[in-house]
Parts: structure tokens; C-alpha cells; sequence
């Protein structure tokens, strides 16, 4: 079934988009999970509260892309359960991920700027340094993973993340945010 | 104590736009960007990025210049051709060099043979079989159904008695799962394992628990892939028990050991068997962090198919140097573990019905108040037909002088 079909049928609101989007996506949302959370009844039940949000959101939301809007919606969930959850117990690598990232982007609520200037700078990355940056801050890939994914060492790819990070942390500074 | 400057720039991250977020996702998670492998030779930026790297490019240059001008004092004097002289017929423009030749990244190396089209779609669907719920990423298991020769000559897959033996270690995670699949006529008879980590030992037992086959593994073709492998061979349809021991060289500081044990099937046909493994771990470098520093130790206990029915599980903590078993060290645990009055930590095991369950359960260790020495970590699982009561598997680890 197409992400249209998929859609239509939050429209028609017919129970079984839900059936559908997790044939569909469901595997992705629970990985996407459990990234996060390394529980898997916690991934369960945020994979569950994101098609319940999916759910309220479509209709009035039409998603451009259904899985995208998915993963977005997991990962938030997943987050802030995350935050809730794990005062002790800790994902390490997710923590390292965001300590990361807090290197070169700034500390901003709902910024349409700084989104806007993220988005340009991503696009005018290499590819591979776009998926690298995205796959370890976006989606919380271990180094490893990617790696393996890439063909690359575990020292490449942390180098290219870096070097990736560097670049924005400049390119952000340039344009008047500080980090 | 989270990360809130982290998730504060994560915020200004999670409107990155669809198309990017789609494109950067891995092809086991429905990425349709597919991964190519970037060649193995190092970029050329990541060697001007050493300082050694800088040092030999001025020094070839400086011998270079020198040659010239060595070179230049012993020719006769020449009058400089003016611009637009053609070069005299002899003299071609130099062919730069080829540089080394990489193999396609599917190419098959001589030792290896890809599996055919036939073969490998039923492994394929061997594999996906089981893939919902492991969490495998299909394209390392394709990529790992290779026929390959051993040491012993046999083409692996052909062994003696046709069965088989297939096992593929999930690459990127921690702790790794080794995903076991036994076939009858199989494929392939060996167990990948993750680059970086060596099979140190394997134990086959009976169900009585008799050893029934041990060795230590053999060393993959590839040594640039790190592959490690081991052949098991000549097993009779029915229950076994296997343990797995793998080590993580890293370092002095990111020595990791890992103990599987696994109940395998071996059945008539060629179908996935029915799997039952767990495994404790303790990652040093992982668990050293911040300023409430800690030895984590975590166990991943999995089990899948028809035979699951485990009602519970036990931590067990000695130290070795003086066999008592530990209890005054300052440990909090998981919500689900209580610790008894003898020291063992008890587990409420959450799953019990024939579904596929992966249960991450883990313990701490003060770093300051938990003294230098050898300790042993024992998981004792509990299945509900109690044919698993075996102290395996176990983690031995040691604390050195605190830093």
C-alpha cells in the first residue's frame, strides 16, 4: 500500500491506516525506538503513542512524506519519554550524540531561522556527510553501525562528524548565532 | 542529570527537512538510499590532516626540487623551447600511474564464492523469517551468505553430513546478539563475527550437558574484513547447547568480553530453528561517565520460537580472589531486580509466552567504592521446564587501580 493509500485512509478514518502504517513502518518506527529508549517495552509503547498522534494528527495533516513524518513523530516521543524515564539509567550513546551536537548548534526553541539555515547547510554537504550527520544526530546511529553501513572505519566516520560539525558550528557562527 | 543543552539543539535539529531525514536512514530501516561502500583507501584529506602526512608531501617535494636542481647543473645548456614548440616526437605526455585496483565492493574474493541465485534466496527467507523480530539488518545477513573454504578443505555447506550451521552476529549494536540458524543441507557452517571481535572459544553440550564438541575459531579469509569464524560439524537433529566466547580487543581500557549461550535445534528441514541465547557484558569504556562514575554491567537475554517459556533469571556477582559473593558494594539496579538477602541479584523476568522477547536488564557498580579485583558475573537463566540450569553463561572482568 502506497503512503497515499496510507493517508486516505486516516481521512476516511478507517482503523486500518493503523494496521497499515505498522505493516508498513512499523519495523522502522520500533528501531527508531529503541535507539532512544534500549528498552523494548518502552520503544512498544512510544511506537503506539506515535500512531495515536499520527492518528490525531491526519486529518488536518497530509504528510508529504508518511514515513519521514513517522520517524520525526517517534523520535520526539521517544526523546521526551527518554527524558521522562531515565534519570539513572542512561543511553550512553544517545547522550554522547547530543553532547555532540550541542558542539555546533545552538540552544534554540522553535527558531525558523536557524532551521532554515541548518537546512541550507546541510543540502550543500557531500552526501555521504549529510547521511553521516543525519543518521548519527538525527537518527541516533552508533559509529559503528555506520561504519559498517559506509564501508568505512569507525575513525572515518567520526573524523568526517567532526569535520561536519566544525563546518556548522563556523557557518552558524558566521551568521550571527553563538554556540 | 540529562543532556539538556543536547536536546535543546536536537530541538533546532527535528525540523530537518522529510527528503534529508528519509535519505540519511540505513537500508535495514527502509532507508531507500542505498549505502555505498566507500572505498577502504584512506581520503586524501584524512592524510593531509596528520601532521606526518603534511611532513612527507614537503619532504618529497623538497627532494624533489633538489633533484631538479642537481639535475639541471649536469645538462648542457639548452635554450628553452618558446611557448607553443611542440615537444619533440619521443617524449609523451607521462600516464599517470594507476593506483592500486579495488575490488568492486561485491566481488567476491578467491576464497569466497557468492551463494546462487536459488541458495540465496532461501536463506534469504530463512533469515527474514526471523528478521521482525531481531531487529537484523537484511542486507548484512544477505551479504554474510557466502559460501566459503576452510582450512580443512571442505567446502563449508558441504560438510559430511549435510547439516549446516549459520550464525550472524548483529554488527553496530551493543551488546552484539548472535543470531543462530541451523539448517539441515545448509548453506554455510560458520558464525561472522563483527570486525573487531575475535571468537575466543565455543562449547557444544548435549542436553545433559555433556560436551559434546569444543575448539577455538578459526580465522576468517579475510583478515582485512576481521572475520572470524568457527565450523561446527557432524550434529544430529535434535537440542544443543552452545556457549560463545568473544572478546573485543580494544585497548587495555575497551576490553570487552562477551558469553553467549544458545539453545539450537537442529531440524530435519531447512527451516529457522528455534533460538534461546543471552549474554552478560561489561563495557569499561562505555560505563565510565561523568561524574557519577560507574561500572555498568548489562545483560541481553533473547529468546524466540515454540521452546520459550523462561520464568526468570539471576544475577550472581563473586570476586574471584576470595570467592565471596559480593554484596557490600553500593549497586542500583533495574526496577525489575531485587537484590536477595545472599547477595543474588533477582530479576522478574517479563516475557513468558511463545513470542520472540528481548529483555535488557543491567546493574552498576559504584567506581569508587568497588575495590581492584577479578569478579565474575553469572546469569542464571530459568526457563519454565528447567533444562537450562547451568551457570553459563558468565562474565569475568577486573577492575584495575581506580584513575
Amino acid at each position: 500500500m502506497t503512503d497515499q493509500e496510507i493517508i486516505s485512509l486516516y481521512f476516511a478514518r478507517d482503523e486500518q491506516a493503523i494496521a497499515e502504517t505498522s505493516r508498513v513502518y512499523g519495523s522502522m518506527c520500533m528501531s527508531t525506538a529503541m535507539r532512544v529508549l534500549d528498552s523494548r517495552p518502552d520503544a512498544e509503547e512510544c511506537v503506539s503513542d506515535a500512531y495515536l498522534k499520527a492518528w490525531n494528527s491526519i486529518p488536518p495533516e497530509k504528510p508529504r512524506v508518511l514515513g519521514a513524518f513517522l520517524c520525526r513523530i517517534t523520535r520526539n516521543l521517544a526523546i521526551t519519554r527518554y527524558r521522562a524515564l531515565h534519570r539513572h539509567k542512561r543511553n550512553r550513546d544517545l547522550e554522547l550524540s547530543l553532547s555532540e551536537l550541542a558542539e555546533c548548534i545552538p540552544a534554540a526553541e522553535e527558531d525558523d531561522t536557524l532551521r532554515d539555515l541548518i537546512d541550507r547547510f546541510l543540502r550543500g554537504l557531500e552526501d555521504t556527510d549529510r547521511r553521516l550527520f543525519l543518521g548519527r544526530y538525527f537518527h541516533s546511529y552508533t559509529v559503528r553501525r555506520m561504519a559498517k553501513a559506509y564501508g568505512m572505519t569507525e575513525n572515518a566516520v567520526s573524523l568526517r562528524l567532526y569535520k561536519t560539525r566544525e563546518k556548522l558550528r563556523a557557518y552558524l557562527e558566521k551568521e550571527g548565532y553563538s554556540i | 542529570m540529562t543532556n539538556e543543552k543536547g536536546f535543546a539543539a536536537y530541538t533546532a535539529l527535528k525540523s530537518v527537512a522529510d527528503d534529508l531525514v528519509m535519505d540519511a536512514l540505513l537500508p535495514a530501516d527502509g532507508g531507500s538510499a542505498v549505502v555505498a561502500p566507500i572505498s577502504k583507501r584512506r581520503p586524501v584529506y584524512e592524510f593531509f590532516s596528520h601532521g606526518w602526512g603534511v611532513a612527507v608531501i614537503c619532504a618529497l617535494v623538497a627532494i624533489a626540487v633538489m633533484g631538479g636542481i642537481i639535475w639541471a647543473g649536469q645538462q648542457p645548456d639548452i635554450e628553452t623551447p618558446p611557448v607553443g614548440m611542440p615537444i619533440s616526437p619521443g617524449e609523451t605526455k607521462k600516464e599517470t600511474p594507476e593506483t592500486e585496483q579495488m575490488p568492486a565492493p561485491d566481488e567476491p574474493s578467491e576464497n569466497e564464492t557468492d551463494v546462487s541465485d536459488t541458495q540465496e534466496s532461501e536463506v534469504n527467507a530463512v533469515v527474514l523469517h526471523g528478521l521482525e523480530r531481531k531487529y537484523i539488518p537484511p542486507k548484512f545477513l544477505c551479504n554474510s551468505t557466502t559460501l566459503t573454504e576452510g582450512e580443512d578443505g571442505l567446502r563449508h555447506g558441504e560438510t559430511a553430513d549435510g547439516l549446516g550451521f549459520e550464525g550472524v552476529m548483529q554488527s553496530g549494536e551493543t551488546p552484539l546478539l548472535p543470531t543462530v540458524i541451523w539448517v539441515k543441507d545448509g548453506i554455510s557452517d560458520y558464525l561472522d563475527v563483527a570486525e573487531g571481535y575475535t571468537v575466543k572459544e565455543f562449547k557444544v553440550y548435549d542436553m545433559d550437558m555433556q560436551l559434546v564438541e569444543s575448539g577455538s575459531a578459526v580465522q576468517g579469509l579475510d583478515s582485512e574484513e576481521a572475520v572470524n569464524r568457527f565450523i561446527i560439524k557432524k550434529l544430529p537433529v535434535g537440542k544443543w547447547y552452545m556457549s560463545l566466547r568473544v572478546e573485543h580487543d580494544g585497548g587495555e581500557m575497551h576490553h570487552c568480553v562477551y558469553e553467549y549461550a544458545f539453545i539450537a535445534e537442529v531440524h530435519e528441514s531447512a527451516t529457522v530453528a528455534v533460538t534461546r541465547h543471552c549474554s552478560v557484558s561489561l563495557d569499561r569504556e562505555r560505563y565510565v561517565w561523568g561524574e557519577d562514575r560507574q561500572y555498568l554491567v548489562t545483560l541481553t537475554a533473547s529468546a524466540s520460537g515454540e521452546a520459550l517459556d523462561i520464568t526468570g533469571g539471576r544475577w550472581k556477582l563473586i570476586n574471584l580472589e576470595t570467592d565471596e559473593i559480593v554484596t557490600s558494594m553500593q549497586m542500583s539496579m533495574d526496577p525489575m531486580c531485587s537484590i536477595t538477602a545472599n547477595g543474588t541479584l533477582s530479576i522478574v523476568w517479563p516475557y513468558s509466552s511463545e513470542e520472540y522477547a528481548r529483555y535488557t536488564t543491567w546493574m552498576s557498580l559504584a567506581w569508587e567504592e568497588t575495590p581492584p579485583g577479578k569478579y565474575r558475573l553469572i546469569w542464571l537463566l530459568e526457563p519454565a521446564g528447567g533444562d537450562l540450569a547451568v551457570q553459563d553463561p558468565y562474565c569475568d572482568f577486573y577492575i584495575d587501580a581506580h584513575t
